[in-house]
């Protein structure tokens, strides 16, 4: 129901059309590559696709972090409501060790048992004495006048969230596998992390899969200067280790980084490469070292362990091409989004200040020393990748999204709703047997109202006719 | 079977609830005019619907595309057809010009007007549209051919900018399937390179100075070169058409996909009026009926008649 809110199809705000408008607006770069407007819209939209897959994320997020409030409430209730049987337990025994029913208290203690029954799952035991022992999964949770309390244990690092629920006493988790506290537990800790989880896969691959083939295109100008977006955990750290930091990581392969000399209009290629276990200092003196064998223009450096590219004067801009080691996507050079999952997805800010460096053409070498601002070639290739397998399964982004996410959502939400009228219609028919032995019926209480009061007139009136027989009788004496 | 007073009420107030839920939904689909408003009302249909409006989406998307390469492809057509005129008046100059009859100034008249036709030839290979030169290749904003000109301001020869000219420009009008929709200055007007055989310009200027030198053998053999070179235009040109025409087909199919399109979106998502103003009346009579009797069942009991 909820989560179903948040994504808001179908509708012209859901992710369905957002992402339409999105691919639709790089075909707009692609017909207009040298066109400002059509890449400023192109921002606005990846701007609003970015700020809706991380709107939906925090909602879901959110959702969670509210249901802790709902489990701890419940769970304070459940305790109450077991002390509550407890203590009648303790009462029903005292009363009927003369041999007398408490029937009231009986009723009572049935109610607080139906309320609890709500709640969480139990078994019940009545025993000889009158009262009730009431077990969750083998441990009791009411045994005589004692009530077992049931603690719930918390995560102090994570926003105070409640990991598990335990008993108090043994401290050892407690088995809920239905009532109001299960769906909770069970909406918390499986249903909506399934649904977070297939929105970052979504966020992950679009980020990689627009990535990739941004980082080999060039903008309308080369660069100037450019920081990597991504930066590293230490600069002597294997870029392709577990430890580096980085969530894409790279691998073996090279790029291209060709310098423009504007003073001279000629442009030097400078072949980049990296191999498994270069860390971020590697990768710098790699790159100062091919610069320099193609005629120097500009230097590479590190600060705050991300890599900084510069050139060394007014002359010189530079741009990249053919990256099939991955360096430039996982440090976020030249990359079209910043962010690594459904919660940070955003546009990489060098793009968004600058709409010229959108990558919507390919440098294409030999005769051609400048880069031309017709040139599509890049974007055509981005357009492409809507069609391409790009997720789990062999799945398009709109394949995944459409199906494995809200159809699947579609699907449990439907399940969910018809389990519900099912187990209405199931309690429904228990509550009339109950009501069947149970209940009381005006008019058979009413009908026999008269027997009885008929009864009483005769009997009265009988009394009247003996009453009179006895004062003849006295009277003859 | 025991029936009590509170098995009734229940009854009662289940059946009225579920009713008045049945009447909420058709409200809701009725007032919104769509039959699915969320994912839950439709499990099975809802990927359909969203994949179909992508594929809409889409459509419209190649449909602009289509658009806009058939206007770029207009311009070169337009233009191409231009300089093929130009070529034919200076090919008709040149005959004239190599009648015996005529006298070294009347010449120098005609290669006066076959220089501004060279003008012209280099200014259409130069056109623009919206600001972009057609001939240009990916370089739009650099004139493709550069004129070297002599004392007197005449074209000598013309030479190419290189950056980009050779490049196609793709168009994107369907799944994985682009279009190139422009001419290549280079191909049409200079194919072998500057000065080479098949330059028009080259032909052109040749031909200027034939009539002004009188080199009548000359004029001649450079009339011949000019048939080819007016074939490579005339070429180019139906290569034009031919794409104009595969565009235009395109586009229609897609108008056709586009309706089926909307025809599949509105069986998918729209509400059936007519179905559901009926079941709405009928459950609106059920809940009047309801009520009407479970108010009056419910006050009786033996109670009333003692």
């Amino acid at each position: 129901g909820k989560i179903e809110l948040y994504f808001n199809e179908p509708s012209s705000a859901g992710l369905n059309s957002i992402m339409n408008e999105f691919w639709g607006a790089w075909h707009d770069v692609s017909n207009n590559p040298s066109d400002q407007t059509a890449r400023v819209a192109l921002l606005q939209q990846a701007d609003q696709f970015a700020g809706t897959v991380q709107d939906i994320d925090a909602k879901m997020n959110n959702l969670r972090l509210s249901l802790d409030n709902t489990l701890e409430q419940k769970v304070t209730y459940v305790n109450s409501l077991a002390t509550q049987i407890a203590a009648l337990n303790g009462q029903i025994i005292g009363y009927e060790a003369d041999g007398r029913v408490a029937n009231d208290l009986r009723d009572r203690r049935d109610a607080l048992q139906s309320e609890l029954a709500q709640l969480i799952n139990f078994s019940v035991n009545e025993q000889d004495n009158g009262s009730v022992a009431l077990f969750i999964d083998g441990e009791a949770l009411v045994w005589y006048t004692q009530a077992n309390a049931l603690a719930l244990e918390r995560d102090y690092s994570d926003e105070l969230t409640i990991r598990d629920i335990r008993w108090e006493f043994s401290g050892k988790p407690v088995n809920i596998s239905s009532g109001e506290i299960g769906g909770v537990l069970a909406a918390r800790d499986t249903i909506i992390p399934a649904y977070i989880q297939k929105l970052d896969d979504l966020a992950q691959g679009v980020i990689e899969a627009v990535n990739s083939v941004h980082t080999g295109g060039v903008g309308l100008s080369g660069f100037t200067a450019l920081s990597a977006d991504n930066a590293v955990s230490s600069d002597s750290e294997a870029l392709d280790g577990s430890n580096s930091g980085l969530a894409f990581a790279p691998q073996d392969g090279s790029f291209l980084l060709h310098i423009k000399n504007s003073a001279t209009n000629t442009v030097s290629d400078a072949t980049v490469a990296f191999s498994a276990g270069d860390t971020l200092e590697d990768l710098r003196d790699a790159i100062n070292t091919a610069v320099t064998a193609a005629g120097g223009g500009v230097t590479a450096s590190i600060s705050s362990h991300r890599l900084n590219l510069a050139h060394d004067s007014a002359n010189y801009t530079f741009f990249f091409s053919d990256d099939n080691s991955k360096v430039l996507n996982s440090l976020g050079l030249n990359t079209f989004f910043s962010g690594s999952d459904a919660s940070n997805i955003a546009v990489n800010a060098v793009v968004k200040n600058s709409p010229a460096m959108i990558a919507a053409a390919k440098y294409v070498g030999g005769t051609d020393t400048d880069i031309n601002p017709g040139d599509n070639s890049n974007a055509l290739e981005i357009i492409s990748l809507r069609s391409q397998a790009a997720l789990a399964d062999g799945a398009t982004f709109d394949t995944f999204y459409n199906t494995k996410l809200i159809g699947a959502l579609g699907v449990e939400a439907n399940q969910a709703t018809r389990m519900r009228e099912n187990q209405e219609i199931i309690v429904a028919q228990l509550q009339t047997r109950i009501d069947e032995s149970s209940g009381v019926s005006l008019d058979e209480e009413m009908s026999n109202l008269l027997q009885f009061q008929q009864a009483y007139i005769a009997a009265a009136k009988y009394m009247v006719v003996v009453g009179q027989a006895l004062d003849e009788l006295l009277r003859i004496i | 079977m025991r029936i009590t007073q509170s098995m009734l009420t229940r009854q009662y107030l289940n059946d009225v609830t579920t009713i008045s839920e049945k009447l909420a939904k058709y409200q809701t689909q009725i007032a919104s005019g769509k039959k699915i408003e969320r994912p839950s009302d439709d499990p099975v249909g809802i990927p359909q619907l969203m994949t179909v409006n992508t594929n809409l989406a889409e459509i419209t998307q190649h449909q602009d595309n289509i658009k806009q390469a058939l206007y770029w492809l207009d311009s070169t057509s337009l233009n191409l057809g231009n300089a093929e005129d130009a070529i034919l008046e200076v090919s008709s100059l040149g005959n004239k010009g190599l009648s015996g009859l005529l006298t070294a100034e009347e010449r120098s008249v005609i290669a006066d007007q076959v220089d501004q036709y060279l003008e012209d030839v280099l200014s259409y290979a130069n056109a623009t549209v919206g600001g972009k030169y057609v001939f240009g290749g990916t370089q739009l904003d650099t004139a493709p051919f550069i004129a070297q000109r002599n004392a007197a301001g005449e074209i000598v020869s013309v030479s190419q900018n290189p950056n980009g000219i050779d490049q196609d420009i793709r168009r994107n009008i369907g799944a994985n399937q682009t279009v190139v929709v422009n001419s290549k200055g280079g191909t049409v007007f200079q194919p072998a390179g500057a000065g080479a055989g098949g330059d028009i310009f080259e032909m052109i200027a040749g031909i200027r100075d034939a009539l002004r030198s009188g080199d009548l053998a000359g004029l001649s053999a450079r009339l011949t070169d000019l048939d080819t070179g007016l074939d490579q235009v005339v070429r180019e040109n139906s290569n034009v058409g031919t794409k104009i025409n595969r565009l235009n087909f395109a586009q229609e199919r897609l108008n056709l996909q586009a309706l089926s399109s909307h025809e599949q979106i509105s069986a998918l998502q729209d509400t059936d009026y007519v179905e559901v103003l009926m079941k709405y009346q009928t459950q609106q009579n059920i809940f009047e009926t309801a009520l009407s009797l479970g108010s009056r069942l419910l006050q009786n009991s033996l109670v009333n008649y003692l």
